[in-house]
């Protein structure tokens, strides 16, 4: 059963690469083509404007996937 | 979807856009508030850093003007070598000047001659990036770009150290440099692709709104004024701030109107008051009283004589908003929701608001309505039109291709919409080939009388079809010189002009003259004077000719009393 924080993160990614998209728990750059490295950033800004969080640089580079972002969004205190 | 439904939407969706900060899942979440954009426009973008970020967000905030938009990017390009292969609407020069290691000075030559180059090949709309930095010596170099693009036609300075200094520190967020190849910061991204859309690429494709009509209640202040008295309103800094604004709007010469359903007697008295920052001699015009607003709009679009279209009406009130909305069609509506510091932020990002820099014309065209009330005055006095004529003092300067008019012929061109007879909106490109052409002609009218001096209000673009015939392509009298019967007056000296400046090259006997029209929605008194001076009925599109020797030449330049000039007004260069 997915949690609270992950049903967010994969409608805000949804929102993100468009409603043509089935984004899932297992969503990832490596299986999702529309997520390139410009909707990578595009993302990211979106991620810390729903989440008010700020990551850092090193952690930008891992925003790779629903897992990593839940991961990284629970680091920041998100729950 | 009904016009009053249609009006509630686009009142919800602006406070989406003129948000202090705008969130980009409330723009996505948004799409499909609003219709369908009616207009699709190409831009092409030359660069050398990142644009997607802002390019991203410009369609949500473009759809509330009804366009939408279709991007296409160059290479990434230091060079700007400019591989054209099409027009667009707007192409677009976007730099990080950073990565230049040329001294200023010939960064500034070598851009110039860039964009002297894609001038030559476009003719599109240009908008070229300033460097985003507040000090020397980059102040100096955004001054220069802005001062030497001046002799370009339809190339503008993106003011990006304005929005950079706004923001501060946030403009810039190195975190994104390895990982999106821009610094630009999202508050930056947001920021851009707001004042793009809603600002410039406006202005460069559009002309300025001409008037402002603000209610009073709820909107300028606190409170009604008829239930809580002059005393009872509350008028707190924030709405001080907000006078200020449109006094700003006022001083760059937009036309400032009230319309309020409220006694005449407390309105003056409140503006007299000294409690509003409204300096209420910039309001020219007020409709103040207990009928249906769109009867007050409808009269202060009279006596301003301009369209409903060149109009903005801020009401607190979303039902009298959309009761004039009905009753004026393709008036513009801006709800005056929250505070007045969200008011104050709208007005400043309100489309066809902005300006590329300050017309003198704007300003003159604020004194002409105030004189045209004398100038009514003394017609009735005078019962002989002659004398009425004599009384005014007319002076009239025809000069025959000033190309230091460029801008203002090209601002005729686009802004004129009753006395247009062809209607071209001719690009700043195409006036300057009227200016320089052997075969075209443009001749530049300006116009005082005692009462005020109205600047430049004629604009006749002609070519010679041949030799003996002289093509009128478009006429345009600004709205400002009408009512003065002197369009006669003015068509026909400007052409006599024409013809002695051609004198050398072509013969002038037997000279025929035809004049292109096409109907517009507003253009009726043009066509209906065409009619006139030719005896012709007019179509749809056309043109229609006349000899020169059969055109009433003496006796309206030689029998009227007006001191006609071929040379600059002074202070004109």
């Amino acid at each position: 059963m997915k949690t609270d924080l992950e049903r967010r993160v994969i409608s805000t990614l949804a929102l993100a690469l468009g409603p043509d998209l089935m984004v899932s728990i297992e969503s990832a750059r490596s299986n999702t083509p529309a997520w390139d490295s410009l909707k990578k950033v595009e993302i990211i800004f979106i991620l810390e404007e729903e989440f008010d969080v700020q990551f850092t640089e090193s952690e930008l580079i891992e925003l790779e996937s629903v897992h990593s972002i839940v991961a990284i969004l629970k680091d920041h205190g998100i729950t | 979807m009904s016009a009053p439904s249609l009006l509630l939407d686009k009142a919800e969706y602006q406070h989406l856009i003129f948000a202090e900060k705008p969130r980009r899942i409330d723009l996505i979440s948004s799409a499909n508030l609003l219709p369908e954009p009616v207009r699709d426009l190409t831009i092409g973008v030359y660069r050398n850093t990142p644009f997607e970020f802002i390019a991203s967000l410009v369609p949500p905030f473009l759809a509330y003007t009804h366009k939408k938009c279709q991007f296409t990017f160059s290479d990434y390009d230091d060079s700007l070598s400019f591989n054209i292969t099409k027009t667009n609407d707007i192409d677009i020069v976007w730099l990080d000047y950073d990565r230049y290691s040329l001294p200023i000075n010939d960064l500034l030559k070598w851009l110039l001659e860039r964009l002297s180059t894609l001038r030559k090949q476009t003719t599109s709309s240009i908008l070229v990036s300033s460097s985003h930095q507040n000090t020397e010596p980059w102040i100096e170099f955004n001054q220069a770009l802005r001062t030497s693009l001046r002799q370009l036609p339809s190339v503008y300075v993106l003011p990006i150290e304005e929005v950079a200094a706004m923001l501060g520190l946030g403009y810039l967020d190195s975190r994104f440099s390895s990982v999106g190849a821009t610094r630009i910061s999202d508050r930056a991204n947001m920021e851009l692709a707001r004042q793009f859309a809603l600002k410039w690429i406006p202005a460069a494709l559009s002309p300025r709104l001409k008037a402002i009509v603000f209610d009073l209640d709820n909107t300028l202040w606190g409170g009604v004024l008829g239930e809580d008295g002059i005393h009872g309103l509350s008028i707190s800094d924030e709405h001080r701030q907000l006078h200020y604004k449109i006094n700003e709007l006022a001083n760059s010469g937009i036309i400032i109107g009230l319309l309020s359903r409220n006694s005449p007697d407390d309105v003056e008295e409140i503006l007299n008051s000294g409690k509003l920052g409204l300096d209420h001699n910039l309001i020219t015009g007020k409709s103040i009283g207990w009928g249906p607003k769109s009867d007050g709009m409808h009269k202060l679009a009279e006596y301003f004589r301009i369209s409903f279209d060149s109009i903005l009406f801020v009401d607190d009130n979303p039902g009298e908003l959309a009761e004039v909305g009905i009753g004026c069609p393709e008036i513009h509506l801006l709800h005056a929701r929250g505070d007045s510091k969200d008011l104050v932020r709208a007005l400043d990002l309100y489309p066809g608001l902005f300006t590329w820099g300050i017309e003198v014309t704007d300003r003159l065209r604020l004194n002409d309505i105030i004189m045209n009330l004398a100038r009514d005055a003394a017609k009735r006095e005078a019962n002989d039109p002659v004398l009425y004529m004599e009384s005014l003092k007319v002076c009239i300067n025809v000069v025959v291709n000033p190309t230091s008019c460029r801008s203002r012929l090209h601002q005729l061109s686009n802004k004129t919409n009753q006395f247009n007879l062809s209607l071209s909106r001719l690009m700043e490109s195409d006036v300057s080939d009227y200016l320089e052409s052997q075969e075209k002609n443009v001749v530049a009218v300006w116009l005082k009388d005692r009462f005020s001096n109205s600047g430049l209000i004629a604009g006749i673009f002609t070519h010679w079809s041949s030799e003996s015939l002289l093509i009128i392509d478009d006429l345009c009298i600004s709205c400002r010189a009408l009512g003065r019967n002197l369009e006669d007056y003015i068509v026909l000296a400007s052409i006599r002009e024409i013809l002695r400046e051609s004198s050398t090259c072509y013969p002038l006997l037997s000279v025929r003259i035809g004049f292109s029209y096409a109907k517009g929605r507003r253009n009726e008194p043009a066509l209906k004077w065409l009619s006139r001076l030719t005896g012709e009925e007019t179509g749809d599109s056309g043109i229609v000719f006349l000899d020169w020797q059969d055109m009433p030449v003496n006796d309206v330049i030689c029998t009227m009393p007006i001191q006609l000039m071929d040379t600059f007004p002074a202070n004109e260069n």
